[in-house]
């Protein structure tokens, strides 16, 4: 009975103490919804990521078993792993004027499997129907219309008159128009009937499986259905939302990154309250002298951090929680929010307590004559005397001296300003050192802007694929480069060359491939990059011995790797008789790990001499990489399109669209990311602005009695802007030195894991901005408080000690 | 000669008719070059802010304060914290050191804040009267509350202020250490020719002034009807 009374009071008197000091109060609430916001939202973030990824691809195969025979098909349909198929032909791709229409059929459109659907009219039933998007019937000059007659040209350059039986939606940002066959084409059509069906999957429970298990099922079932692994196309992006175990290099990003936010969480809350209950170690000394015991005085401290702590934290919860789901709203899901609210609540709960545990002790520590004389400004200077008589006596010396009074008080405060400075930097080196123009280059946009090769239609017409192009019909004749290097502004065109050829090797028949070839001038960089085995010139010019690039994409492709001393046999077409390839049968001497990689499509490296015997008269141009004059882009384009649109066989890329593309991606990230470091950013504003604050009130009175011994408003003012500038500058020299060493190990650490874009770049445009605001808010504050100094007269701050 | 004059002197804190409160209510006083005067009252009744108003520290709603013939409310804030540091020693109740700087640091803050070098011999020999000659180097907080009393009267005569203003300097001072603080006051003023106006409770410490100043309610006790002394 007593004791609840007890508590009563205490909880009466800690809403009451709460009532009459709104401003700092105001700061703790602030900084208690800002951290619980962050924890959310940073907490929330990669299941949100995973779960749209999952809801958006909850429409799309688990995997794809790729050209299965009907034997196939039925073992597939018998495997009781699989929850769901479908199956689908694609037929021929053929570019048309600056778009492509795409053959396909679909044997259905499914909750389990989106495919292609009818959004007016119905799928195609009869052999000459297609369904096609309004846009694509625009595309080609007439108006689009349920029932009406459509010419759908193909590679053989005989056109095909279809009747439209549904309008499908366009693909959103593609070139591609596919055009919906039904299934009596697809099995009796002359376009499909040769090409074999492929088996759009759902496997059972795949989404409880780990990455691991889902891959060996997948897998599994094939080898059972008797389908080869290269044939086993699983969908990657619904492998990465499966769970890859616990260590993964992404756990232990996002670990780190919650960690570093955690902490400075923690650090602001903890330096937060140390200050607002350091500051106020005097009423508690009344407190104990008015009778209270030690114990509830502790009791007290705890229950007004408590009180002000769940006014903070379910708006900080629910900020959060609409935080992420405005980022991020395909994956926002309610039993996610409340777990981490869950989860968030009680971090910061125990943050709060832990913070107030250390000051509450002090509190009720101190005898209460003590604590009644204690403030900040008679507390302990820590000195009994100094070693001179006397030091120089400035503004700026006594700010410094009074900065140096409370070293821990200016500790934690340093700290956590520190900390969040070093991520802020960290964060915009990131961004800065992010070379877009060479992430865009990367490839064959190293060596120029402009892509010239051949299009995809001359590839699908040649029987034999593009060794037969290569062979027979290069389009990248030297007339033509002769023609394009009199573009004016066109400085160096380089000759990408690969040979097409077809190769044997473990369960692989006649893939198709390229090989390489190499100079004698290489070898030195070659024995540089050689992992495995040997690379002898003299030996390798024989044709005997051949040399592997890539085994670890081969592994990921095949599950097999190359193995030194093991025979591969490739396959050769010089075109010289029909459809007939030459074999040639190499050992594999070494293996590199990369080789030219810009330039490099195949697993096989040869001398070049070795080709040219193999490939006689073979034009072996793969593409043409134009460097040119940065001013004239524009009209280089505009020349070369219209050379390329001449010649049906050509086709080309722009290094432009290619940093358009990138730009929209990485601006987007960019963006999260800024989000992210300017949250904290404010986070530790809110603990600047609360020290300066409350070491400005503290020392009120003293900055009065100062006055009254004759410190004019001037000096007052350089003593305050001062105080503040010291910590700022403390702060800024800290941010810049060890947010600039995070920034370039980051840089470094992922230019050694082979992107090479990132370039360490000091950020000077925002170390600046961030300068000039860690300068500015001490003196936006101090500006202030002297203005609500001078609102009080002198005597009567002098009265208030 | 007077040294400090008030004319009709007012300070009504307060806007409305209900709450307004007469803290002077048309003070007119003179000090003598020299002179030890006693200000006395009960609590409320405006000694203390008579004082203030005499030292610059706050401004009058009405009247005017003359230093040496000086208007101190002419002058704008910082022209008067520059006068007030250069002629006016203040010495208070609660001694207000700077608890960051040392016993020395504290006597000659004023005069670098004025960006002149105290004069060392001179500072020296204040401390010496005052008997901290050994205490030169300690920080206020290793001082008892009678020597850090005495730092702050130092601190005061160390500019050779024309006027002292003690704001009831024993206050917190046992009887024995506040006759010694007042005898230290009385010595040092006469021995540097300092006119001294202090506000005290004390009627024995009052007893020792050339003469007493009683004030009630915002008004010079004396004359009936009469706020003139």
């Amino acid at each position: 009975m007593y004791e609840t009374q007890n508590k009563k009071i205490i909880s009466h008197l800690a809403k009451s103490d709460l009532k009459s000091k709104k401003m700092g109060n105001l700061f703790i609430i602030i900084t208690i919804v800002l951290a619980a916001g962050i924890l959310m939202v940073m907490g929330l973030f990669p299941r949100s990521l995973n779960l749209e990824n999952r809801r958006l691809l909850s429409g799309a195969q688990d995997v794809i078993y790729h050209e299965v025979t009907k034997e196939q098909i039925k073992a597939l349909e018998q495997d009781d792993r699989i929850s769901y198929m479908m199956l689908d032909k694609n037929g021929e791709e053929m570019e048309v004027d600056d778009y492509i229409i795409h053959q396909v059929y679909y044997e259905e459109n499914s909750q389990d499997i989106k495919t292609l659907e009818a959004v007016e009219g119905k799928l195609p039933q009869k052999m000459n129907e297609v369904m096609v998007s309004r846009e694509y019937v625009k595309k080609t000059g007439k108006e689009p219309e349920l029932g009406m007659k459509i010419q759908i040209p193909s590679l053989s350059g005989k056109e095909e008159v279809c009747v439209v039986s549904g309008f499908s939606k366009a693909l959103e940002n593609s070139k591609i128009y596919p055009i919906s066959r039904s299934k009596a084409y697809a099995e009796r059509g002359k376009g499909m009937k040769d090409v074999d069906y492929d088996v759009l999957a759902k496997i059972g429970g795949s989404s409880d499986m780990s990455q691991e298990e889902f891959l060996y099922t997948v897998r599994d079932i094939g080898t059972k259905a008797g389908v080869p692994r290269k044939q086993v196309n699983e969908n990657n992006y619904y492998v990465d939302t499966l769970y890859g175990g616990l260590f993964t290099q992404e756990n232990l990003v996002i670990f780190i990154i919650g960690l570093i936010i955690l902490s400075a969480a923690v650090m602001v809350i903890y330096s937060i309250f140390y200050i607002s209950i350091t500051g106020k170690t005097r009423d508690y000394g009344q407190l104990r002298t008015l009778g209270m015991t030690k114990k509830q005085v502790r009791s007290f401290v705890k229950r007004e951090g408590l009180l002000l702590t769940l006014r903070g934290l379910p708006v900080g919860l629910i900020l959060g929680g609409l935080i992420s789901w405005a980022i991020k709203p395909m994956g926002f899901s309610l039993a996610n929010t409340a777990v981490m609210a869950l989860i968030t609540a009680a971090i910061v709960l125990l943050t709060v307590l832990v913070s107030i545990l250390k000051p509450a002790s002090l509190a009720a520590a101190v005898s209460p004559i003590e604590a009644a004389k204690y403030s900040a400004y008679t507390g302990d200077t820590g000195k009994k005397s100094t070693k001179k008589l006397q030091r120089k006596l400035t503004p700026l010396t006594l700010a410094r001296m009074n900065n140096s009074r409370n070293r821990k008080k200016s500790f934690i405060t340093s700290v956590s300003l520190g900390l969040s400075g070093i991520l802020f930097i960290g964060a915009v080196t990131f961004t800065t050192s992010l070379d877009m123009e060479k992430y865009s280059r990367q490839g064959e946009y190293v060596y120029g802007e402009f892509v010239v090769g051949t299009s995809i239609n001359a590839e699908e017409v040649a029987k034999n694929g593009f060794a037969e192009i290569q062979a027979t019909a290069n389009p990248l004749t030297g007339e033509l480069r002769q023609e394009i290097g009199k573009i004016p502004g066109v400085k160096k065109i380089l000759e990408k060359q690969n040979a097409t050829i077809r190769y044997d090797y473990e369960d692989v028949e006649a893939q198709e491939d390229t090989v390489t070839g190499f100079s004698e001038e290489n070898m030195g960089e070659i024995k540089e990059l050689l992992q495995e085995g040997t690379a002898d010139y003299q030996q390798l010019l024989r044709g005997r011995q051949i040399l592997i690039r890539g085994n670890d994409l081969a592994e990921e492709i095949f599950g097999w790797r190359f193995q030194v001393g093991d025979k591969v046999t490739l396959y050769y077409y010089d075109g010289k008789q029909e459809d007939v390839w030459k074999s040639r049968t190499y050992e594999i001497a070494g293996i590199l790990d990369h080789y030219h990689d810009e330039l490099t499509d195949g697993w096989f490296l040869l001398p070049q001499q070795v080709i040219e015997k193999e490939l006689p008269q073979v034009n072996l141009a793969e593409d043409w990489i134009l460097s040119t004059d940065e001013a004239q882009r524009d009209q280089i384009e505009e020349t070369l399109s219209a050379v390329v649109s001449e010649n049906a066989k050509l086709s080309m890329e722009t290094l432009r669209e290619h940093e358009e593309q990138d730009a929209k991606a990485m601006n987007l990230m960019k963006a999260v990311m800024m989000g992210i470091v300017l949250f904290i950013t404010m986070f530790s504003m809110i603990n600047l602005i609360n020290t300066l604050i409350s070491s400005f009130l503290s020392q009120k009175t003293e900055l009065a009695m100062l006055q009254s011994i004759g410190m004019t408003g001037s000096q007052m003012r350089s003593l305050i802007m001062g105080e503040g500038a010291l910590l700022a500058i403390g702060n800024i020299a800290v941010s810049l030195i060890f947010g600039s060493l995070l920034g370039y190990g980051i840089c470094s650490m992922l230019y050694q894991m082979g992107m090479h874009y990132m370039l360490y770049q000091f950020p000077l445009l925002y170390s600046l901005l961030y300068v000039a605001v860690v300068l500015l808010v001490p003196c936006l504050i101090s500006f202030i408080m002297l203005r609500r100094f001078k609102n009080q007269s002198l005597v009567d701050r002098l009265r208030e000690v | 000669m007077s040294i400090l004059k008030t004319e009709n002197l007012k300070k009504y804190y307060g806007t409305s008719e209900e709450n307004l409160v007469k803290a002077l209510d048309g003070v007119n006083l003179q000090v003598e070059e020299g002179e030890f005067a006693a200000i006395v009252g009960t609590s409320g009744s405006g000694k203390s802010t008579l004082l203030h108003m005499m030292g610059g520290l706050d401004r009058a709603t009405e009247g005017k304060v003359f230093i040496g013939g000086k208007d101190i409310f002419s002058m704008k804030d910082e022209a008067l914290t520059i006068f007030r540091r250069r002629h006016i020693g203040f010495v208070f109740q609660n001694y207000n050191l700077v608890p960051i700087l040392n016993v020395y640091e504290n006597v000659v803050l004023p005069m670098e804040l004025d960006g002149n070098h105290a004069d060392r011999d001179w500072v020296s020999h204040i401390l010496n009267i005052l008997g901290l000659a050994d205490k030169k180097q300690k920080m206020p907080n290793q001082l008892s509350g009678g020597q850090q009393q005495r730092v702050a009267i130092a601190r005061a005569l160390a500019t050779k202020p024309a006027i002292i203003l003690a704001d009831e300097p024993t206050g917190n001072l046992d009887s024995a250490t506040s006759q010694d603080v007042i005898g230290l006051l009385k010595t040092t003023s006469s021995e540097f020719n300092q006119t001294m106006v202090m506000i005290t409770h004390n009627e024995e410490i009052a007893q020792t002034a050339d003469r007493i100043i009683r004030i009630e309610d915002g008004r010079i006790a004396g004359k009936a009807g009469d706020g003139n002394v």
